[in-house]
């Protein structure tokens, strides 16, 4: 299994998953919405510390991969004020069939709200 | 040891990063009474924060690299 594991302060992007022989490419993204308690914002700010982020990021992916086989997860996190309706997290899977991918997407997202040293530290207001 | 703060604990610390002249390994309540004695701001929120030594979580029965790098970790957020 192939990890890329990718903290950027820029907006992400989404190139396509690099998976040879890949059944199914699943894409989860995670966008600011344009309310935080109920308030209307125009942008969150996020901050994480990131060598222990990626480090975190990978080992969830690896023990994950154990049970659920993929071929290749790709995930971006943005840091900084990121404008609402842009992307956060951009989480990518490639397997040879839907059920791994689907399981890795949304068991990782759970871990990471859990583990994973990023926080939304603030929210701009409209 | 090197000890960074962040998110709402660099805002109790009032810092964001600051060394501590420590030779010993030190077990998680040692450094938090070095802490809380240093920023008492931070005793409010102790109860929700982590620690971590050289990027890995410390459990309740292990100790704090003195050399190392040392982050307190208040509940994450990101996605």
């Amino acid at each position: 299994m192939t990890i890329e594991i990718h903290l950027s302060h820029e907006p992400l992007t989404m190139d396509e998953i690099l998976a040879p022989g890949a059944g199914a490419v699943m894409r989860f993204t995670g966008v600011v919405r344009p309310l935080e308690n109920d308030r209307p914002i125009s942008a969150l700010v996020y901050e994480g510390y990131e060598p222990m982020a990626a480090r975190i990021m990978r080992d969830i992916i690896v023990t994950l991969g154990e049970s659920h086989p993929a071929d290749h997860v790709r995930v971006q996190h943005r840091l900084g004020q990121i404008p609402v309706g842009e992307a956060a997290i951009i989480v990518e899977v490639a397997s040879k069939h839907r059920g791994p991918a689907i399981e890795i997407i949304s068991k990782f997202m759970d871990q990471l709200k859990l583990d994973v040293p990023i926080w939304k530290t603030r929210a701009i207001a409209q | 040891m090197n000890v960074l703060f962040f998110a709402q604990a660099a805002d109790a610390a009032g810092c964001t990063t600051e060394h501590w002249d420590i030779s010993e390994p030190m077990t998680l309540p040692d450094f938090w009474a070095e802490a809380v004695r240093r920023h008492p701001a931070l005793d409010a929120i102790r109860a929700h924060c982590r620690v971590a030594s050289n990027l890995e979580y410390v459990a309740e029965n292990q100790t704090i690299d003195p050399d190392g790098e040392t982050a307190v970790l208040p509940p994450v957020s990101g996605g």
